[in-house]
């Protein structure tokens, strides 16, 4: 049992490692794909090559109107940070965001609504000074994430708001992102003294609509209105506004947790190796004490083929049941893991999992481990001599 | 007359080995023959060139010249691969020390030149249940581990499995060395039955008593052959002025 205990290891910690990253990734894609298929993230870029633009309402109409492509635009920005308070309570840096009407119903499994209502375009028309919180907010100034509250005051900054809706707290990458407030964007935009404009706008498409086209067909119009001033260069405007798909985003994800299972994988495989190097030494000392029973094989009509492949197939056999049990451990560990992560960061729930391939992985990690490191050994066992093997004491 | 069915037609062997101390001729031209249901026996004491007779006439080693036709088939030119055919399908060995492997079965011993030879595993059991009747074992030791039984029943399965191949020859090497004269007495009747039965049958000892259950013996000495008991084959020698 020792001697298979470095291919234990080796698969152990294989797949401890990525069976955590695929429950992970498949986590984060869920919470990045879900009812995400047709929207297109768009934002200004900042990337020093051309004055910024800012994208503005009347941006907004304007491809709802000419691009039948888009169903719905609107924007969700943070503002800033403030306190908000209610007579008895306070929250400190609490994010201030401002909300098109519309733009948290669409994401409604992020911003899911807990009571109340959410924004509608009467809202905004009218500057209306309401307010939506989200559970966390709820959490820090009521003490529970389900208060009844709707129609109090919280006071945002010097400024009074009537909360009209709470909605949960939204989690990015699988994590909860703090205390939020909503309000329409027209009212802050008139509250602050600011153009009606943002830097990052939430396209919709229609069912039917191919998100990639009109992906392509917004940035056109945008650069398209947003010329480089001074500048006849139209692939420096093409710069001005970034773009990014739900399947942009979800390759992203693929890169970086792909990335990271090589390494991790890479690491973990070394321990694999020392574990073939005692696989050999243990063949090694095997064909040494079955010099005999080698020759008697011999001597009944064994080539050294059958030898071959019969010290082969043992220790392949042995390297399997190292990988067997290593996959046995290798998920025991991870689902351990992910437990003791899930109790430190109760927002960060996610379940490891074992995909076929991981277990493909790991069966054919260990057979080659088998072939590799037991080939030599095999191989002087095919090559000794009948009689003096026959011989041996 | 009827013709001889000649199983071993040993011409002229040679076996020369070299070593960094020099080389050993250790067979200086040895001929004989052997017929299909022969007890044959040959004598000689340690270093004689006995062992290194009996590796050639199994066809564990080839010879450095001369010839060797077993069953008509000069088999001293084969590849290690086609010697190694041989040996699973025409001969059958019996060692001083048995040589069973020690956490396998009675039956499983028997079985294994037949995993060699090809046999359907479906045949294997039924093949060696009758060469262990033949041997003059019973059941009841069929299922046992081999280093449960006796030193006479050890002996008798690994004669067993020298016979489930139904091979041309049997090679013995001291197969009573390892036993007390009862249990030895038993297992040399045991080969005069499959003598009766028409196997050929080549013992090897240094045994006087041992080598005069045979039909005939040979006496080597120095890597010669002299046919006869040990008398006669001193006579020979003497004669020849060795």
């Amino acid at each position: 049992m020792l001697t298979i205990l470095g291919i234990v290891i080796g698969i152990a910690a294989v797949v401890t490692l990525t069976s955590l990253i695929a429950g992970m990734r498949q986590q984060l894609l869920s919470t990045v794909g879900a009812d995400q298929a047709r929207l297109i993230q768009v934002f200004v870029s900042f990337s020093g090559e051309s004055e910024p633009a800012f994208i503005t309402t009347s941006d907004r109409e304007y491809l709802e109107k000419e691009i039948p492509g888009v169903a719905y635009t609107g924007s969700l920005t943070q503002f800033f940070s403030a306190s908000v308070s209610t007579a008895r309570e306070k929250a400190e840096n609490t994010s201030v965001s401002l909300a098109t009407p519309g733009v948290l119903q669409a994401n409604k499994k992020s911003y899911e609504l807990k009571s109340g209502r959410y924004f509608m375009q009467s809202d905004a028309e009218n500057y209306r000074q309401v307010a939506i919180i989200d559970t966390g907010l709820a959490k820090e100034l009521y003490n529970t994430e389900d208060p009844d509250v709707i129609g109090q005051t919280i006071t945002i900054d010097s400024d009074k708001y009537s909360i009209i809706g709470v909605v949960s707290s939204p989690q990015t990458f699988g994590m909860s992102a703090g205390s939020n407030v909503y309000i329409p964007d027209a009212t802050g935009f008139r509250r602050y003294g600011m153009a009606e404009e943002t830097y990052a706008m939430m396209v919709y498409t229609t069912p039917e609509a191919d998100v990639d086209e009109v992906k392509t067909e917004v940035l056109a119009a945008l650069h398209k209105r947003h010329p480089v001033p001074n500048s006849q260069d139209s692939e420096k405007s093409f710069s001005r506004f970034e773009a990014m798909t739900s399947k942009d985003m979800i390759a992203i994800v693929e890169n970086i947790t792909g990335v990271f299972t090589a390494i991790l994988g890479s690491v973990a495989s070394i321990s694999l190796i020392v574990g073939g190097i005692g696989i050999m030494n243990m063949m090694l000392t095997n064909v040494s004490e079955r010099i005999r029973e080698i020759g008697l094989r011999k001597s009944v009509g064994a080539h050294a083929s059958d030898i071959t492949n019969q010290f082969l197939g043992e220790s392949i056999v042995l390297c399997l049941i190292g990988g067997v049990i290593g996959l046995i451990i290798g998920y025991g560990a991870a689902l351990g893991i992910a437990a003791i992560v899930s109790v430190v960061q109760p927002d960060m729930q996610f379940a490891p999992i074992v995909t076929p391939s991981i277990v493909a992985i790991a069966f054919g990690v260990s057979t080659l481990i088998g072939v590799i490191f037991g080939w030599g050994p095999a191989h002087k066992a095919a090559k000794l001599d009948p009689v003096e093997s026959l011989r041996h004491q | 007359m009827a013709e001889k069915d000649i199983v071993i037609d040993v011409r002229d062997l040679h076996r020369i080995f070299e070593t960094q101390a020099g080389s050993t001729h250790a067979l200086r031209g040895v001929s004989f023959q052997s017929e299909r249901g022969e007890f044959v026996a040959i004598m000689g004491p340690s270093g004689s060139g006995k062992s290194t007779l009996m590796n050639l006439l199994g066809c564990l080693d080839t010879p450095t010249y001369g010839q060797y036709f077993l069953e008509g088939v000069d088999v001293s030119v084969y590849t290690d691969d086609e010697l190694a055919d041989v040996r699973a399908h025409r001969i059958g060995f019996v060692f001083q020390s048995f040589n069973l492997l020690p956490r396998t079965t009675v039956l499983r011993n028997v079985m294994l030149p037949l995993i060699y030879s090809k046999v359907s595993s479906t045949e294997r059991e039924e093949r060696a249940v009758k060469a262990l009747f033949r041997a003059g074992l019973n059941e009841e030791v069929f299922d046992k581990k081999s280093n449960e039984i006796s030193g006479g029943q050890m002996q008798r399965v690994a004669i067993a499995r020298a016979l489930v191949n139904n091979p041309a020859i049997i090679l013995a090497d001291e197969p009573t060395g390892n036993l007390d004269s009862k249990t030895g007495e038993h297992v040399l009747n045991t080969f005069k039955e499959l003598r009766d039965q028409g196997s050929t049958i080549v013992l090897i000892t240094h045994d006087y008593s041992v080598s005069q259950h045979a039909d005939r013996a040979y006496q080597i000495r120095d890597g010669l052959l002299y046919e006869g008991a040990q008398e006669d084959a001193i006579r020979q020698a003497l004669e020849r002025g060795v």
